[in-house]
């Protein structure tokens, strides 16, 4: 770029070349007709003259021409370079590491806190390839480098990919030291051709840290809670067992509302440490092959009290099904409130329906379990259909009838199931009633141990 | 029926008083002698004092001071004179990587606080030293 201001005086000393050899020329030429007495040469050299001046008015007008033209050349060069280093300097600048490969995965370019993150001076990191400099793993285990696993879908086809902390990857720097890893790859494109991949990266440890300190605060916390919860439990069964002495049938009630409300208190207390866990990604997952029917079987039984209680019929209607990889805790959880939900949002006398069926998944024709949880009770009110799977969520028609609701059941369904791979969906009508719809692959859910290995309670 | 009346000898560590307190009243009226500590160093050094009278031992998790329940189980797993004495670890601890943790030491049961009886416990407890001295004095 910069030999063109080089070229500027020296065009400027050209033009002023031109004028003076021109003038002199033309002097030359007026004093020398004006010398003949020959009318022809006199003409001839006057037409010579006129001729002269007009090459040399182009000329000028051509380098004056070239002169504004290389001066805009000028400007626009400065633009870009000024362009370039205010891009350099944003980069550089950018709390996040930037790497931009090619489509053969060399990197291409590479910011400077890249080069701090990896500990790797960019100018040596731009030419190679990216898994030398950027290896990327899963669940800490450095054996299968995933660099070009993960940046494969930007570079096959338009996408942009996200991976977060509680996805669990880790990278290692050119010093060995691994660090949890947060980033996004977007593909780069011109026309319809894909040309490459930017890579966006971050070291996610400050995060980890922090959510690994509230994680501790949940677990401490509900420790906290659940002691006197158990101290007061442990003193009304003492009292109603008659242990401290005979009690009055109306001391009996009285301590029955007690330890009701203690046990009560006490599941609350369970489904929020469940809903931090679930939040925190901190739900150790342990599927074992289970039969879905049996434990739906248990949880029935577990809820017979209820059941009679309010008066529900209950149908069941099984189809032979294999075992299936689960979660049977997790799982008990779902049918525990599913179940619940339609016997206690059911007026007396009330039914209650749960199948089970075998069917065929429609995507990639693997087998899956369908469950359905059918209630004729209160129902949901269409407007507030789509926010019933929210935290703290509870519908106006059965707020007033109901009061021992927490407003979690339904939102830690949905996680489990989401995470166990399955789906969950309803349809409900107000005074008609509700039926839950699950399925669940009956190849069953991954294991998953402890996300952060740390206390958890 | 004779071995149903024996009087068993069984350690508490628990740090809460109130849950002490309850503990060994719900425990002596199940014929138990109950002796109690607060603190993984506590327990062992008694431990290592009565060896040969105490049946069973009685642990919570989060203890005061050094090292938890688990820090405990390992040291009397690890102990020839300790390695058959039956645990019974009551806490409010339900993680499951936990009683996990417990069950692979060999820990005789878990039970959490929150969600059993006092009474329900105790029974069990005593079911299953009843069976044991059964199979040791048949």
């Amino acid at each position: 770029m910069k030999n063109h201001t080089i070229h500027i005086p020296s065009m400027r000393g050209r033009l002023i070349a031109v004028f003076v050899l021109g003038f002199a020329f033309l002097f030359g030429i007026i004093f020398g007709s004006r010398m003949q007495s020959d009318v022809f040469l006199k003409a001839g050299l006057t037409l010579l003259g006129i001729g002269a001046c007009i090459v040399i008015s182009a000329a000028a007008y051509l380098i004056v021409q070239q002169l504004r033209w290389m001066k805009n050349a000028e400007k626009t060069s400065d633009a870009i370079e000024a362009e370039r280093n205010r891009l350099q300097i944003v980069l550089s600048c950018m709390g996040e590491g930037l790497i931009v490969v090619d489509k053969n995965y060399r990197i291409t370019m590479f910011n400077d806190r890249a080069g701090a993150l990896l500990r790797l001076p960019p100018s040596d990191a731009v030419g190679k390839p990216i898994h030398a400099v950027f290896p990327v793993f899963h669940e800490k285990t450095t054996t299968h480098c995933k660099t070009k696993q993960l940046l494969k879908n930007t570079l096959h086809e338009v996408n942009m990919m996200t991976i977060k902390l509680t996805d669990n990857y880790w990278c290692k720097n050119n010093f060995g030291k691994i660090f949890p890893l947060a980033f996004t790859a977007v593909s780069l494109w011109e026309g319809n051709d894909i040309t490459g991949s930017v890579l966006l990266f971050r070291d996610a440890t400050e995060e980890k840290e922090i959510d690994q300190a509230k994680d501790e605060f949940v677990s401490l916390a509900s420790h906290q809670l659940r002691t006197p919860l158990s101290t007061i439990n442990w003193y009304a069964e003492m009292l109603l067992d008659q242990d401290a002495g005979a009690i009055t049938p109306k001391q009996k009630d009285f301590l029955l509302e007690i330890s009701d409300a203690n046990k009560r208190m006490t599941e609350l207390v369970g489904a929020l440490l469940n809903v931090s866990r679930l939040d925190l990604g901190t739900f150790v997952i342990d599927p074992k092959p289970a039969d879905i029917i049996a434990l739906i079987k248990e949880v029935l039984h577990d809820l017979k009290s209820l059941t009679e209680k309010n008066k529900i019929s209950v149908s069941e209607q099984y189809d032979t099904t294999p075992t299936v990889n689960i979660d049977k805790d997790l799982m008990r959880i779902v049918f525990q409130n599913l179940i619940s939900n339609a016997i206690k949002y059911s007026q007396k006398g009330g039914s209650v329906a749960v199948e089970v069926c075998l069917s065929r998944a429609t995507q990639r024709g693997k087998k899956q379990l369908s469950i359905s949880i059918r209630d004729n009770g209160y129902g949901i009110p269409k407007t507030e259909q789509k926010k019933i799977f929210t935290k703290l969520f509870r519908a106006d028609n059965i707020k007033a009838k109901i009061t021992d609701g927490n407003g979690l059941g339904l939102y830690i369904v949905k996680s489990i199931i989401t995470h166990a791979g399955g789906t969950i969906s309803f349809t409900s009508e107000e005074n008609k009633g509700t039926n839950f719809f699950i399925t669940l692959p009956c190849d069953g859910i991954q294991s998953r141990a402890d996300k952060k290995n740390h206390t958890v309670l | 029926m004779k071995a149903q009346k024996k009087r068993y000898t069984i350690l508490v560590v628990e740090d809460e008083a109130p849950i002490r307190k309850v503990i060994v009243a719900k425990l002596a009226l199940h014929n138990f002698t109950v002796i109690t500590e607060t603190s993984v160093e506590e327990a062992l050094a008694r431990l290592n004092v009565q060896a040969d009278h105490i049946d069973a031992l009685w642990l919570d998790h989060y203890l005061p001071g050094e090292g938890s329940g688990i820090t405990l189980v390992a040291h009397l797993k690890q102990d020839a004179k300790f390695k058959n004495l039956p645990i019974f670890v009551v806490s409010n601890t339900a993680g499951k990587d936990k009683i996990q943790e417990y069950k692979k030491m060999g820990i005789t049961k878990y039970y959490v606080k929150a969600e059993n009886m006092l009474g329900q416990i105790i029974k069990e407890m005593k079911a299953y030293l009843d069976n044991a001295s059964k199979k040791q004095h048949p």
